[in-house]
């Protein structure tokens, strides 16, 4: 908090000392290394090094000679972002895999296992590969490098290295994003002023994410550990529902409120963050359901993995193809467990059973009817809630223990404390499905404050503000910093 | 006005109004809706409560439904008993912190309780930003949770359906004793130093220790006996057995835990046999 306080203060200072954005920046990354140091100090030097290779690389890419010089250098950077994330977050799994087992196969593991897990690391490696595919692209697809572009044309190597670095390590989104494309991101780098800050943007985001974080994921977090720690045989029906959806609100909690707080902390330095969360729970569709989860994942993969692989481009069959690859790379990109990659293609394969069945569902009269809405609701949840399980308990057998106790289980009432807990802390979460539901919103009419009544958003705000204060769970860290 | 001055003149009306029906009212919750909440809320109380201490009961959610308030007329008393812990972690931090009650309960049902993880994590609870502000803010207490507080009077209410005919039972001649006949085991125990060690660092600073056996809706005697005779004999501490002539009197609430109105009356007997 101290940290944040300083470098607001310093950052806002800076502009009327010195002209030119590199300042600021220079001051806002300074301060990204050192949050980013506090952990695990020895962690920022990987980083640094991320940062170096990614910006030689750009600048390879740009003033490259010809076209053909410019593929070699995004190849190779490509190659050694995803060396990199290989090693260190999917060494073990690897090695398991295809080595033989036996004693330097057991050493090497024990090893690997030994490093720690660079925090962010997924993160902050598909920033790096946007950033060279973006440039690689530049004029073929998207805008927006024009002014790293000159940079790099006009020898500006220190403004052009201090914003590659910045782009890749900006402290708000740096461990669990949102994640930003290059072109969304580095066109918005100039000197930002005090005046300009949209205080409502900040405060809407600010306050909405650490209610989510700190009043609903973490108290609700007290109760959902059990379904690790405990034998879950023996528990009652009702019991093992309300852990079931219990984790389904946590984990939106969690994670939805971590890129508010982001986006909230962008707003406040005078950055836009991509939107990550509109209202996932209302989907009547899995295709619907990755538009508003992890938007900036689902977005990410669709523009540099989806999309460069024909996308649907290229008959039926590549299409289904495509899909199961990028969902099943989007699933191992959680974590280095077989079911992470098992929840990925179960994602993949409901992509294409509901792409297949379009042909004949959208004759059907009263597919979109209102009530059949609400049917494919309650389908979807249930669906991506059960592939949660995979997520709250990655050991399949532990997965598989869960349905049999409940199979096994009786319709008992089993601990009121646990339906306690999960009603009281899970309802917000539920209350901000059913108010967007009603009022056909959308997450950027909520932040820009064009969904609630003005007399009602501040109380609602405050009341939000004051249980914070007064009712926050133990802080824990995020769930998805782990990925 | 603009929405960030709006939403922190609400708070503050909000957060002082609450204060004071807090103030007002003087409520209390007695249990909590999650273990962590509830330790923190009995950790807190023992942190940012007077240095005189009368009697500190240490155990675990077992003994935490004692109400310790009636346990004495004379001075605080303390309710340590810890969810998902046992009595070693509560009367170290008790002891460590310099409060040095005049008498230490310390109960022996979940003695052998593993606790690292959970003592661990109770630990650093103390340590954070959250604990430290609560000892100026009352308002970030854990007994100042209004969740806590609607959890712990909903569940007094239910409580209070399952009382029995307490006042029929006569405990009068219940006292602390100096020795115990082993009847739960053969006379195997697993050593305790933890225990031990708690036991010579407690009497060093002159505490009377007495231990304490409570129901605990296990329909068997109590496991541990022979641990009861070695600590009696090599440290001349007390027992205060509640199992063996209570056990199938009281009510549960969950097979385990007694009932409020169960764990009133055994709250009463202690109390009366602690008094002179």
């Amino acid at each position: 908090m101290g940290l944040l306080l300083l470098t607001f203060l310093s950052y806002y200072i800076l502009p009327k000392l010195r002209q030119g954005s590199n300042a600021q920046v220079g001051m806002l990354l300074v301060a990204s290394l050192v949050f980013y140091a506090y952990e695990t100090p020895v962690l920022v030097f990987l980083l640094l090094t991320s940062i170096t290779v990614n910006f030689f690389a750009s600048k390879g890419i740009v003033l490259a000679s010809s076209g053909q010089i410019g593929k070699r250098w995004a190849f190779s950077v490509i190659l050694f972002n995803l060396l990199v994330l290989a090693f260190f977050k999917y060494g073990k799994l690897i090695c398991s895999t295809l080595l033989p087992t036996g004693a330097f196969t057991d050493q090497l593991i024990e090893g690997i296992q030994n490093i720690p897990l660079p925090i962010g690391i997924s993160f902050y490696t598909f920033q790096a590969i946007s950033l060279v595919v973006d440039l690689r692209r530049q004029g073929k697809v998207v805008g927006g490098m024009e002014k790293l572009e000159n940079d790099f044309h006009s020898g500006k190597n220190w403004t052009s290295f201090l914003n590659v670095s910045f782009y890749i390590a900006f402290f708000p989104q740096l461990i669990a994003g949102p994640i930003v494309k290059a072109h969304d991101f580095i066109k918005q780098i100039s000197v930002k002023h005090i005046g300009n800050i949209k205080w409502d943007i900040v405060i809407r985001n600010l306050i909405l994410g650490y209610f989510l974080k700190m009043y609903v994921a973490d108290n609700l977090k007290e109760v959902i550990v059990l379904i690790n720690s405990i034998d879950l045989m023996g528990m009652s029906k009702i019991n093992l529902l309300v852990l079931f959806y219990g984790y389904s609100l946590q984990i939106f909690a969690d994670f939805a409120g971590y890129s508010l707080i982001a986006i909230g902390l962008g707003a406040l330095f005078g950055y836009t963050l991509p939107v990550n969360f509109n209202f996932p729970y209302l989907s009547k569709s899995i295709t619907e359901f990755w538009r508003r989860w992890h938007i900036s994942l689902s977005s990410w993969l669709r523009e540099y993995l989806y999309f460069p692989l024909g996308g649907n481009r290229k008959g039926a069959v590549r299409t289904y193809i495509n899909l199961m690859v990028v969902m099943l790379l989007g699933g191992l990109w959680h974590g280095a467990a077989w079911s992470y990659m098992v929840w990925g293609g179960a994602h993949g394969l409901l992509l294409a059973l509901e792409r297949y069945s379009s042909n004949y569902t959208s004759k059907i009269s009263f597919w979109d009817s209102k009530w059949m809405g609400v049917v494919k609701m309650t389908v979807i949840f249930h669906l991506v809630s059960i592939l949660w399980l995979l997520f709250v308990m990655p050991d399949f057998s532990k997965a598989i223990d869960f349905f049999e106790a409940f199979q096994m289980g009786a319709w008992l009432l089993g601990s009121p404390q646990h339906l306690f807990v999960v009603l009281f802390y899970g309802s917000p979460v539920i209350l901000y499905h059913f108010y967007a539901l009603l009022k056909e919103a959308n997450h950027e009419r909520l932040v820009n404050g064009n969904m609630i009544h003005s007399i009602i958003e501040p109380i609602a705000l405050s009341v939000m503000l004051f249980l914070i204060i007064v009712n926050s769970g133990t802080t824990g860290a995020f769930i998805y910093f782990q990925f | 006005m603009k929405l960030p001055f709006k939403v922190i003149l609400i708070s503050l009306v909000l957060l002082g109004a609450y204060y004071l029906m807090l103030k007002v009212a003087g409520i209390q919750p007695k249990t909590a809706e999650s273990n962590y909440v509830a330790n923190q809320m009995r950790l807190q109380a023992m942190e940012y409560g007077p240095n005189e201490i009368n009697i500190a009961v240490t155990g675990s959610s077992l003994t935490a439904r004692l109400d310790a308030q009636e346990l004495t007329d004379e001075g605080v008393s303390l309710n340590l008993g810890l969810d998902g812990s046992n009595a070693i972690f509560s009367a170290n931090e008790l002891i460590d912190s310099g409060k040095i009650p005049n008498v230490l309960i310390i109960e022996l049902n979940t003695i052998y309780r593993e606790t690292d993880k959970n003592d661990r994590v109770l630990a650093e609870g103390m340590q954070s930003g959250t604990h430290k502000l609560a000892k100026y803010f009352t308002l970030v207490r854990a007994q100042s949770r209004p969740v806590t507080i609607i959890y712990s009077k909903s569940k007094s209410f239910k409580d209070s359906k399952l009382n029995t005919s307490l006042e029929a039972i006569d405990y009068l001649n219940i006292k602390p004793q100096n020795s115990y006949i082993a009847k739960g085991n053969n006379g195997n125990h697993e050593p305790c130093p933890e225990l031990e060690n708690l036991i010579i660092k407690a009497q060093e600073k002159d505490i009377r220790v007495v231990l304490l056996i409570i129901p605990d809706g296990i329909n068997k005697p109590f496991k541990y006996g022979s641990l009861v005779e070695e600590m009696i004999s090599k440290h001349e501490v007390e027992i205060l057995d509640m199992k063996t002539p209570f056990s199938d009197k009281m009510t549960y609430t969950d097979g385990l835990h007694l009932s409020e109105p169960s764990a009133q009356f055994i709250t009463e007997v202690i109390a009366n046999a602690l008094g002179e």
